[in-house]
């Protein structure tokens, strides 16, 4: 098996600088996620990797060999399109067959890795079927079971499972895991989706307009977001942000309250400096429902409007203007215009620089 | 589906083809650069009849037949058209749509305009269906100072004073023939040639089919032509400019028609002056003299003729002198009418020649070959220009033979 | 997982859907009649009549001044069988019909595969292209004069070996045809590659980069990816070097000029020379029919394959 390397990734679309300057570590079996917004490089960085895309600056290390200049081919890569990209021209039989079949595999391997594949991703009545033949969802899993067949030492997955309903989806996300597991791979899988990045993730790596925003376990950056930008992309609802301001003794003054922080988690500037606020929707609890956070303040506010999950709602309330979201636990309904009560859970709260937007948590 | 469209389109012209017109009379020919000998002919003839005669150019050749013929057979036949002699006019006069000349004939014959060898040219049986537009005699045209750098006095008066000739051009540095073999139909020339100057009667044997393509008489000919070859007597025959050698002097003589005369004129070889003109000499001094003639006809008719009693005295006027010495001033071509002046100093010298030495007119073989076998004969003629050897000429006599027969067993 | 309940769909809603979209077809195609009824006037004035009047005149007898009247049943196409040089004729059509197909679409897939991507790719199209939209007659013109003894090829040919070379190749009955066949290569390659490149254009982009992945190399990406998904422009490129071959005359009138048995050059020319040269109305009428019914025959079969191909790949 083997681990992949980033060392100092740049990619050029003639002026555009589309991957600014990326280092990375894979180790070897390692599950790795990368996520961001649409347009911020995943599917460049992976096909980088893949070689489908020169390197215009950096190198590229899979299993310890430099392989820059290696064709996809002797890359021992297997990858899953964003768009599938299945043989138009073949069998079900034949997508997931030619790889084995023109590297020469016999006979009866081939058919033994795909039969063990088509029964995993249920291909098995689709076979004979050509593409244009298959829905969205059964393409997306010939794709997955075109790269599972060749047993490759890293997968390199592009969005492989934004086309499969919910129950689909959690099926053959469990089926990746197990798989990856199994054949004991290194894993490059690229999604927007945060459930999909923290159930998978080893490893996950937050990519913004080029650059990695940050690296680390899924509850180390859901826990501990390194800056603005990744508090406000990981976790949904996005993290409530609003402005505030050092008070004196630990605590925040925000929304004219003043709200204790933990002593020892935050290097705190002087009283009076200007910082940027982040509350998850979760930690600001309604009177009532879950439980009530011990250091905290209280807040109330107008409702605006709820939506309901079912087994929770989201309440989004106005506080002088500004808006905030919570998250009530078995949640009652709600009209909008009703006044409720809130408390904020201050050991749970972030907080950035207002100018590098970097957070001030210590390590 | 070019064909179809191309007939369907003759036909339905031909269909509308009298009643189209606005002219009393039309007179279709295909005859390029005769223009302004057409324009007088016409003026003429319009004049002479009180008809009012429009000209009509139809070219190429083979589209111009193909309208001709489709008229005729839709029923339309043109009042005056031109056409080939010999077996060319026997299938159009066999429609019966050609008016007779006889009386006209006759009557020009009394005046001296004309000789009966000239009405046999054209005759079918005896009758004459057509007037002549033009006569030419096929001769060698020479170059004077070519001769003369090989210092050879006069022109060749036997065979053997021919073949010396040659050599010594040859010897002087030119090439003793110019022959060329453009347009598809040049390689009968030679061939014709050879078998008048061994066998005219043979020759005359092979248009009817009742001699062989292979048999002794053209083996002959044909030795005479390999040999001839074999001395490198002939230009190049993939040359496409039929007269180039002539005019840059590298060939010496050229056996063509005497209306070559006025193309030479043209590129600056001055009849008379550069260039003149002697018939090839027979080969056996027992062979009859001869003498091929190319004859154009000017075919009337015989509805119209009934309809116009005036299209006779168009007729009398094109056979006229008058007429002849127009296309003689305008072109340069002689009508044959023994009462025009010659045109150029080749057709007087021709003129002389032949009172002189009163050879057998002969029809040119492009004539006189049935139609249908002209096209066929002639490819294997030229491909043995094109690949001059012993083994070849038995090829091409081979396979005329075998054309030639299976035609005659139709017919 | 249980089934979800079908409910019966009764034999009178399903005679009425038929009946449905009966009517809604036949509305349409009422409306598409009224719209192509002046191309089809046209059609049949200036290319059915035609073709009915040609098919009645292989049957008479007409050559030269007679026989339009006369009733010859399939005399004419007996009498194609009896020419001695039929067999040339088929032959040099068969080599007309061979090299039109395969090699400007050889050359034109080797120029297609080379361009892609190159800089100045619109260049070197323009180039290749341009001697599609001279006339045919100019190009044979050019060339005759480029196959000529003292033309640019033997010139050239003479400078490499180093000696004077002036072999008419127009004029030898062995390389005529093919060097027709090359000039007509020469004037239908462009057109080949454009469609080609516009073919491959139309190729999705990641089914090669799967394969890449998938661990193919180029040859087999081309044999395995490209080709099947080209095939359906390969097959109308194809069909029309099919015809191009078939009904090659220009070229083949100008450029054997020189050359004495242009009858035995393809079955378009011969036709062309029976029925103008020799005035064998009938007979060529009949050549013309034959000729059609080649030309309809090998390029329906192309469409029937090509559907086939087409129907694989969608
Ligand atoms: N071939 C290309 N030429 C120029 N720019 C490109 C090219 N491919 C991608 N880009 C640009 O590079 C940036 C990154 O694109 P990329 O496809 O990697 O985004 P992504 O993160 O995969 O987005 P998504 O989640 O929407 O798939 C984008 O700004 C895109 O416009
Ligand atoms: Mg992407």
């Amino acid at each position: 098996m083997a681990s992949v390397e980033l060392k100092d990734f740049v990619k050029l679309y003639g002026d555009h600088v589309a991957i600014k300057g990326i280092d990375l570590h894979v180790e070897d079996g390692e599950f790795c996620v990368f996520v961001g917004p649409s347009g911020c490089g995943k599917s460049t960085l992976l096909r980088m990797i893949a070689g489908l895309e020169t390197i215009s600056h950096g190198d590229l290390t899979i299993g310890g060999r430099v392989v820059n200049d290696v064709p996809s081919r002797d890359r021992g890569i297997a990858m899953v399109f964003q768009s599938y990209a299945l043989y138009p021209h073949m069998s079900v039989r034949d997508n997931l067959g030619f790889g084995m079949r023109i590297a020469g595999q016999d006979r009866a391997e081939i058919d033994r890795r795909r039969e063990g594949a088509a029964e995993m991703l249920g291909l098995g009545p689709y076979m004979d079927r050509r593409p244009s033949e298959l829905s969205g969802g059964q393409r997306q899993r010939v794709a997955i079971g075109r790269a599972m067949v060749r047993e490759p030492e890293v997968f390199l997955f592009d969005e492989p499972l934004s086309n499969l309903d919910a129950k689909l989806r959690n099926q053959t996300r469990l089926e990746i895991k197990r798989l990856q597991q199994q054949l004991g791979a290194t894993v490059i899988f690229v999604t927007h989706d945060q459930i999909e990045a923290m159930t998978l993730a080893d490893k996950i790596v937050v990519l913004q307009d080029g650059l990695v925003a940050q690296t680390g376990a899924p509850l180390d950056v859901f826990e501990r977001p390194r800056n603005l930008f990744v508090a406000g992309f990981i976790g949904a609802p996005a993290m409530n942000i609003l402005p505030a301001e050092i008070g004196e003794g630990p605590v925040v003054r925000a929304l004219g309250l003043e709200i204790p922080v933990e002593d020892g988690v935050f290097d705190l500037p002087l009283p009076g400096t200007s910082v940027t606020l982040g509350i998850r929707s979760e930690d600001i609890v309604p009177d009532g429902h879950g439980q009530r956070p011990q250091t905290g303040a209280d807040v109330s506010g107008a409702v605006k409007f709820s939506e309901v999950l079912g087994n929770e709602s989201l309440i989004f309330f106005d506080v002088g203007g500004v808006e905030l979201v919570s998250r009530m636990q078995r949640p009652r309904p709600v009209r909008a215009g009703e006044t409720l009560s809130f408390r904020i859970d201050g050991t749970r709260i972030h907080l950035f620089d207002t100018e590098t937007e970097t957070t001030l948590r210590r390590d | 589906m070019r064909v179809s469209t191309l007939l369907a389109s003759a036909a339905i012209t031909a269909a509308g083809w009298t009643a189209a017109s606005a002219q009393d009379v039309t007179f279709y020919y295909d005859k390029s650069g005769w223009d302004e000998g057409f324009a007088a002919l016409i003026e003429g003839a319009s004049e002479a009849s009180g008809l009012d005669i429009a000209g009509q150019q139809q070219t190429p050749t083979d589209r111009y037949q193909a309208y001709i013929m489709s008229s005729i057979a839709g029923g339309a036949t043109p009042a005056i058209f031109t056409w080939w002699n010999g077996k060319q006019l026997d299938s159009l006069v066999e429609t019966g749509e050609i008016a007779d000349l006889t009386a006209l004939w006759d009557e020009a014959i009394e005046a001296g305009w004309f000789s009966e060898a000239e009405r046999e040219l054209f005759s079918v049986d005896g009758t004459p269906y057509a007037i002549p537009l033009n006569v030419a005699r096929w001769p060698v045209l020479y170059n004077k100072d070519a001769f003369e750098a090989a210092g050879i006095e006069q022109p060749p008066q036997s065979w053997d004073e021919l073949i010396a000739a040659a050599d010594a051009l040859k010897e002087a540095g030119y090439v003793p023939f110019n022959a060329p073999a453009v347009g598809g139909w040049m390689g009968f020339i030679w061939f014709s040639e050879l078998m008048i100057r061994t066998d005219p009667d043979a020759f005359v044997g092979l248009t009817d089919g009742s001699v062989p393509y292979d048999g002794p008489e053209v083996q002959r000919a044909m030795e005479i032509w390999t040999d001839f070859y074999e001395r490198g007597y002939f230009t190049d025959a993939r040359e496409q400019d039929e007269t180039r050698f002539m005019v840059n002097e590298e060939a010496a003589m050229y056996l063509i028609g005497e209306w070559t005369a006025g193309i030479l004129a043209n590129r600056g070889m001055e009849p008379g002056e550069q260039i003149g003109a002697f018939l090839l000499p027979p080969i056996d001094a027992e062979t009859e003299n001869s003498v091929i003639v190319e004859a154009a006809p000017i075919v009337f008719s015989a509805d119209a003729m009934e309809e116009m009693p005036a299209l006779m005295d168009a007729a009398r006027y094109l056979m006229s002198p008058e007429a002849g010495n127009a296309l003689g001033a305008a072109n340069g071509i002689y009508s044959g009418n023994l009462m025009t002046d010659a045109p150029n100093a080749i057709v007087s010298d021709v003129n002389a020649i032949i009172a002189e030495d009163a050879p057998r007119s002969i029809v040119r073989w492009w004539e006189a070959v049935p139609p249908e076998l002209q096209g066929d004969l002639v490819s294997q003629m030229n491909a043995f220009m094109l690949d001059p050897t012993e083994e070849n000429a038995q090829r091409v006599m081979d396979d005329m033979q075998a054309l030639n027969e299976s035609y005659w067993a139709f017919q | 997982m249980s089934a979800p309940l079908n409910p019966p769909i009764s034999q009178a809603i399903r005679a009425e859907a038929r009946k449905r979209e009966i009517a809604a077809r036949r509305r349409s195609g009422r409306v598409a009649l009224l719209f192509i009824a002046p191309a089809l006037g046209l059609v049949a004035l200036f290319l059915l009549f035609p073709v009915v009047f040609n098919l009645g005149l292989s049957f008479t007898r007409w050559q030269r001044f007679s026989g339009l009247d006369e009733f010859g049943g399939l005399m004419n196409y007996q009498r194609l069988f009896m020419v001695p040089y039929f067999s040339d004729v088929v032959i040099n059509t068969a080599m007309w019909v061979i090299g039109a197909i395969t090699l400007p679409l050889a050359f034109g897939l080797g120029l297609a595969l080379l361009l892609r991507g190159v800089p100045g790719e619109g260049l070197f199209k323009s180039l290749f292209f341009l001697p599609r939209v001279l006339a045919p007659a100019a190009v044979g013109t050019i060339w005759f004069y480029v196959y000529a003894p003292d033309g640019v090829i033997n010139s050239l040919a003479g400078a490499a070996v180093g000696q004077d070379i002036d072999y008419g190749w127009l004029f030898e009955s062995h390389t005529i045809t093919p060097a027709i066949i090359m000039t007509f290569v020469w004037q239908t390659l462009g057109i080949n590659m454009v469609l080609l490149l516009l073919g491959m254009a139309a190729i999705p982009r990641d089914p090669i980069e799967a394969a890449h992945v998938d661990g193919a190399s180029s040859w087999q990406i081309f044999r395995h990816i490209v080709w099947p998904l080209l095939l359906p422009t390969v097959f109308v490129v194809t069909i029309l070097n099919v015809i191009a071959g078939f009904t090659a005359f220009d070229l083949i009138w100008v450029m054997a000029n020189g050359y004495p048995a242009q009858r035995s050059l393809s079955l378009a020319v011969y036709m062309y020379y029976e029925t103008f040269s020799n005035s064998r109305w009938a007979f060529g009428a009949a050549i013309a029919v034959m000729l059609s019914a080649l030309v309809i025959l090998v390029s329906w079969a192309l469409t029937v394959m090509q559907s086939r191909v087409e129907e694989r790949i969608r």
